[in-house]
């Protein structure tokens, strides 16, 4: 046969066959899913609320300090992305986890990989709302007194809350997202079914745990305990994540 | 030579069925393997095994001397396209291309052009709403491209025209003269497929029933042909692989190389000797006709039951 | 190009074989690769080899390092002698076979011969 030597192909060093970058990168690929709809989706939600609060202030035919503090309780920019994160935490793990195993990827760096493009996604996202977070509060409220982004769910105007709210919350709905993708490669339907189920039924013991106590809860309450809580079910979700996938068939 | 992958008696059970009963080979490295058999034989569960998709039930599998399950080295030099491969919603074959070279270091993007070109695939249809052919060429030019030191091809060929084939079979005979690797291809088209293997597995209900290079397992049959009278009284102390009877004329592939004895033996007898096929070994191999030594005998029996078109 | 008759290896060397004998690859010239053989047959690389490596075996071929195959001086006479040796099985045990088969006799056949040589 020909004279070229024969592949030593188990001294590859380790490094070099860590493929988490190439996961982050083929999510990536399909930019038009993880960056432009995003950003389609903000601005139309920008216009839509915009316009909604132009026909209020006309019916309400108020002044913009007396509509301020209702307008601030909209939420509807952050309700929005939520949906659509979600459905891409589901879509990025899902539908990219048979070829990544094609193309020759382990089970923890396709998690480490969809983790880190889901971090990126959601530090693009913040960023853009950071950016039109600053437009809004430049031009006095879009010229009108209209709120979009300096609402009280997203900090009212406090840009450390905005950020940390913005990033954490994204990241929380890719991870959900991502967790209900995993458990479906593992357990076909009967996933998300069983994680539904199981959610639900925490957080009714929950409740019915903290109902006695409610009223020294609402005392103690603090926001942080939401960040807290935000950043503990991201982790069990990317935990859960992992834990799905190192099974799962990569049919 | 080394060995680029070994199986030792792997098992695999999907509930109540076993899918692979004690699977044992080993393919060395820089070499074409066949793996052949009927649909269901285990092809494709042994291949997603080897390419670590799968964890065994029992045995071992071992790529490059390591476990391929969730092995970054073994996984990173392994390409395996499946028939059914899964590609994200609107991922496009532009896509594909610009991101392989990221999984597989070697990759060739002029071969992965080339070969494009030459299958006349669109790179901007979506691969999910590519027809069956097309998405085995794409399938194709990703494994080619790559250079994966290990690629496996899961019956590559399905959908595809002629023409198509024989541009498949080209490309992959000449870029693995010039960059050998170890390839592992399942297929239903044997002879078609003969001239680019070295070496043939034959699957027979997740059971390896043959083993060894094309040349050998060719020279470990041959066929006779004659009345159905000189024929039975050839095969009566051979193991018969298959028959085939009409009216008064049987034809036989019999077990074992046709040596001078057999020559001698067919002389007397007045029946005529061929080789065969790879394609009927293969086929004589995954028959049901379970045939032990003295096959011969039963079968005389059933014939003269029924002397007209017996077939078995 | 190959049929069933044998081994594609052995098929392979008997036509370059043939070849040497009738004049087609001169004796001390370069024959085709390796790699060559095998893309214009559409055979793997390493039957290819095989029948290359059998005919440097017989001393048909050998091979010149950094340039390749080379037809080895004195094969076609090797090779005629080979066959010479072979022919009487090969060629003329058949032809009796065959001719006694039909009930052509030997004055028969021997006619039938001088016919065909002129």
């Amino acid at each position: 046969m020909t004279t070229l030597p024969a592949t030593d192909a188990s001294r590859v060093p380790a490094r070099e066959s860590s493929r988490v970058l190439a996961v982050t990168r083929l999510h990536f690929v399909r930019r038009l899913g993880l960056l432009v709809v995003p950003l389609i989706i903000t601005v139309v939600v920008v216009l839509v609320t915009i316009v909604i609060q132009i026909a209020i202030q006309r019916a309400m035919a108020a002044t913009p300090e007396d509509f301020a503090p209702g307008a601030r309780m909209n939420p509807a920019v952050a309700w929005a992305q939520s949906g659509y994160f979600i459905a891409l935490g589901v879509s990025t793990v899902a539908t990219a986890f048979p070829l990544a195993a094609s193309l020759g990827t382990t089970r923890r760096d396709f998690a480490l990989g969809t983790t880190l493009a889901h971090l990126l996604a959601s530090l693009y996202i913040t960023a853009v709302f950071v950016a039109l977070l600053g437009i809004e509060l430049v031009t006095d409220h879009w010229f009108g007194g209209f709120y979009v982004f300096d609402v009280d769910l997203l900090g009212a105007g406090d840009p450390v809350r905005f950020v940390a709210t913005v990033f954490v919350g994204s990241l929380l709905c890719f991870s959900i997202g991502s967790v209900f993708g995993a458990s479906w490669l593992r357990f076909g339907p009967r996933g998300p079914l069983a994680i539904s189920l199981g959610t639900a039924l925490v957080l009714a013991g929950g409740v019915l745990l903290a109902v006695p106590s409610f009223g020294a809860l609402a005392e103690a309450f603090r926001p942080w305990w939401v960040a807290v809580a935000a950043v503990a079910l991201i982790a069990l979700s990317i935990g859960g994540t992992f834990a799905f996938l190192r099974r799962a068939s990569a049919r | 030579m080394s060995i680029a992958i070994e199986i030792t008696d792997l098992h695999r059970r999907y509930g109540s069925t076993t899918a692979l009963d004690g699977v044992s080979f080993a393919v060395e490295e820089n070499t074409v393997c066949g793996l052949l058999g009927r649909n269901g034989a285990g092809k494709t569960t042994l291949m997603a095994h080897i390419a670590g998709q799968e964890r065994p039930s029992g045995g071992a599998v071992r790529v490059f001397g390591h476990d391929p399950v969730d092995d970054a080295t073994v996984l990173s030099q392994t390409s395996f396209i499946r028939d059914d491969q899964r590609y994200p919603d609107d991922f496009r074959l532009s896509h594909l291309l610009s991101i392989a070279p990221a999984f597989h270091r070697r990759w060739d993007a002029g071969l992965a052009a080339s070969l494009v070109s030459d299958f006349r695939l669109p790179t901007k249809l979506a691969i999910k709403k590519m027809s069956r052919g097309q998405a085995s060429a794409v399938a194709i030019v990703v494994g080619l491209a790559s250079r994966a030191p290990l690629t496996i091809f899961d019956e590559p060929y399905l959908g595809l025209d002629a023409t198509a084939r024989q541009v498949f079979y080209d490309r992959l005979l000449e870029d693995y003269a010039e960059h050998p690797r170890t390839i592992l291809l399942s297929t239903h088209l044997i002879d078609e497929m003969e001239p680019l293997l070295e070496r043939v597995v034959v699957l027979d209900r997740g059971r390896v029933r043959l083993d060894c290079d094309v040349d050998e397992a060719r020279a470990s049959a041959f066929a006779v042909a004659g009345t159905t009278r000189a024929v039975q009284a050839f095969v009566a102390d051979r193991r018969t692989l298959s028959t085939h009877v009409i009216g008064g004329l049987m034809t036989a592939t019999v077990d074992g190389p046709a040596d001078d004895r057999v020559r001698e033996d067919a002389d007397h007898a007045g029946v005529e000797l061929s080789s065969v096929s790879l394609q009927q070994v293969v086929a004589a191999v995954g028959s049901d006709s379970d045939s032990h030594a003295g096959a011969g005998a039963a079968l005389t029996a059933a014939v003269a039951a029924d002397p007209e078109g017996a077939r078995s | 190009m190959f049929d069933e008759s044998g081994p594609i290896f052995v098929q392979l060397a008997d036509q370059i074989e043939r070849r040497v004998l009738d004049g087609t690859y001169p004796e001390d010239e370069q024959v085709a690769s390796t790699n060559e053989f095998a893309a214009f047959h559409r055979i793997n690389p390493a039957t290819a080899g095989k029948a290359v490596n059998l005919l440097v075996d017989r001393g048909i071929l050998y091979k010149r390092r950094g340039v390749g195959m080379f037809v080895a001086p004195g094969a076609r006479e090797r090779l005629s002698e080979q066959r010479r040796a072979a022919f009487a099985a090969e060629y003329v045990r058949p032809l009796i076979r065959e001719a006694a088969a039909l009930g052509i006799d030997l004055p028969t056949l021997v006619t039938l011969i001088e016919q065909e040589r002129s």
